[in-house]
């Protein structure tokens, strides 16, 4: 895996190790599933002017995220559910590319 | 928007939960209300490994159903923020009730650091507080002190 890493960094983003709670691993992979449909459904959501259904899936995934292990994950989703209660169009554009590449980019270690 | 949790049908739960709260007599029966679905079904697994049969609504009308018809849990865990009935309310309904729920403990979960949601909740009964995200040792520590059959059940 850390052959694979250090690979990764060139040309393409490197992957983000996350450590996770062993006995986590068979909820992972519908985890991951549903934040990248929430990230999906927050662009439309975004594209509408629906900040409500942005705060919304951004607040529950702020609680969900670092409790499985991914903070970032957590922290991202609270600076967006923040903009949303503002209404700060600019700030949620920003975040949401950055939160699908860091999902597409992690590569969880099990311990 | 968050209830239903997407694939996964409200009343999905109903007559299981039922069926097994009374197939398992040994095992303490936690209620769990809280509408994020992976968050659930985290506490539900960790808290199935500590001993507890866990009970899941997702929402607070489906919340309220069960405290009107189930016998008391030994906990229950209470989001704060929840489609249709507050966590706040649904925590005042069950110390106000006629029913032997009143003397349930109810812990709080919340996502947001508020002291006032805090302040709030701790006036009206709540027993504790968790605030998302948590870790799970932290989890299961603060809340191993209301299992009522463990030998550690007092620690803090």
């Amino acid at each position: 895996m850390a052959a694979n890493e250090t690979e990764q960094t060139t040309g393409t983003q490197p992957k983000e190790i996350v450590h996770v709670d062993e006995s986590f691993e068979p909820l992972i992979p519908k985890f991951m599933t549903n934040r990248k449909k929430e990230v999906a459904t927050m662009t439309e959501a975004l594209a509408a002017q629906d900040f409500e259904t942005v705060r919304k899936v951004s607040h529950g995934m702020k609680g969900a995220g670092g409790s499985y292990g991914f903070d970032l994950i957590s922290e991202i989703a609270a600076v967006i559910e923040q903009a949303a209660k503002t209404s700060d169009a600019s700030i949620i554009q920003e975040k949401l590319p950055f939160l699908a590449a860091y999902l597409e980019r992690i590569e969880v270690v099990y311990d | 928007m968050n209830n239903p949790a997407p694939g996964q049908p409200n009343d999905q739960n109903e007559p299981a939960s039922l069926a097994r709260l009374s197939n398992e007599p040994d095992r303490p029966t936690l209620l769990l209300v809280e509408d994020e679905q992976d968050t659930a079904d985290l506490v539900t697994m960790i808290m199935e490994a500590e001993g507890y049969h866990v009970i899941h609504a997702a929402n607070g009308r489906f919340a309220l159903g069960l405290i009107e018809s189930l016998p008391p849990p030994a906990l229950v865990l209470l989001d704060m923020l929840l489609p249709y009935i507050s966590g706040a309310a649904l925590l005042e309904h069950i110390r106000q009730t006629e029913l032997s729920w009143k003397d349930v403990p109810v812990i709080m979960l919340t996502a947001d650091n508020s002291a006032r949601d805090v302040r709030e909740c701790l006036a009206l009964g709540a027993r504790d507080y968790i605030l998302k995200p948590f870790k799970r040792d932290m989890l299961v520590s603060r809340l191993r002190r209301f299992r009522p059959d463990r030998a550690d059940s007092t620690m803090a």
